[in-house]
């Protein structure tokens, strides 16, 4: 699995007090538009998620880009899913959202993903994209990219 | 398609090629899952230790580099 997925520090993370599942997965825009698209790619590490009683989170911000990428995309299964939460960093992080998106050129979504996911002990970030997601030259451990696992 | 091959369908036959078809995408979703179990297997294996560690110092990385970015553009 990909852990426990308990919160660390000061955490951006689900305010709802008697929701205990943890977040072990990160979708991002790529993985948001491929859901959409019924790629099996991410389908089935939501579904296991599922199975494991784990959460899958979407931060906003993904939201918006996927929107952005295609307008007509049809985000009902996603967001009705009985396993995803939409997220936001929290207050807190807000300068450390703001440092990771210096980081990563302006790109403030890539930038939530490794936020929330940092807030996630264990969490991963699935994604088309993972070239975007580089640290210091490589590719973090936490970033899988779709259908290449 | 013939009215006797929608009546098939219908009953719950399959037609010449669905058959494959669906062999094919069930393979393929399995290989999907393997593969998927065997990720949450790679993530489990580094210890808790080695995950807090790495990502503390990416965000250390990070930070750092955000601070003098911004102290060159000041």
């Amino acid at each position: 699995m990909y852990g426990n997925g308990q919160p660390r520090g000061g955490v951006a993370r689900r305010e709802q007090p008697d929701d205990s599942r943890a977040v072990t997965l990160v979708l991002d825009a790529s993985a948001v538009l491929a859901f959409a698209g019924g790629s099996m790619h991410v389908h089935e590490p939501v579904l296991i998620a599922d199975e494991s009683n784990e959460d899958v989170a979407v931060p906003v911000a993904f939201l918006l880009e996927a929107v952005r990428r295609d307008p007509g995309i049809d985000l009902h299964e996603l967001l009705h899913h009985p396993r995803v939460i939409v997220v936001t960093p929290d207050r807190t992080d807000d300068d450390l959202l703001l440092d990771w998106t210096l980081y990563y050129t302006g790109r403030e979504d890539l930038a939530a993903a490794a936020v929330v996911s940092y807030r996630h002990e264990r969490c991963s970030v699935l994604t088309g994209e993972p070239d975007a997601d580089a640290i210091g030259g490589r590719r973090p451990r936490w970033v899988i990219p779709i259908g290449s696992w | 398609m013939a009215l006797e091959d929608v009546l098939t369908m219908v009953d719950g036959a399959r037609l010449p090629g669905m058959a494959q078809d669906e062999d094919r995408r069930s393979a393929e979703w399995a290989e999907i899952h393997e593969r998927h179990l065997g990720e949450r297997e790679r993530v489990a294996a580094i210890s808790d230790q080695e995950w807090a560690a790495e990502r503390d110092n990416e965000v250390r990385l990070v930070r750092e580099w955000a601070a003098t970015r911004r102290r060159s553009a000041a």
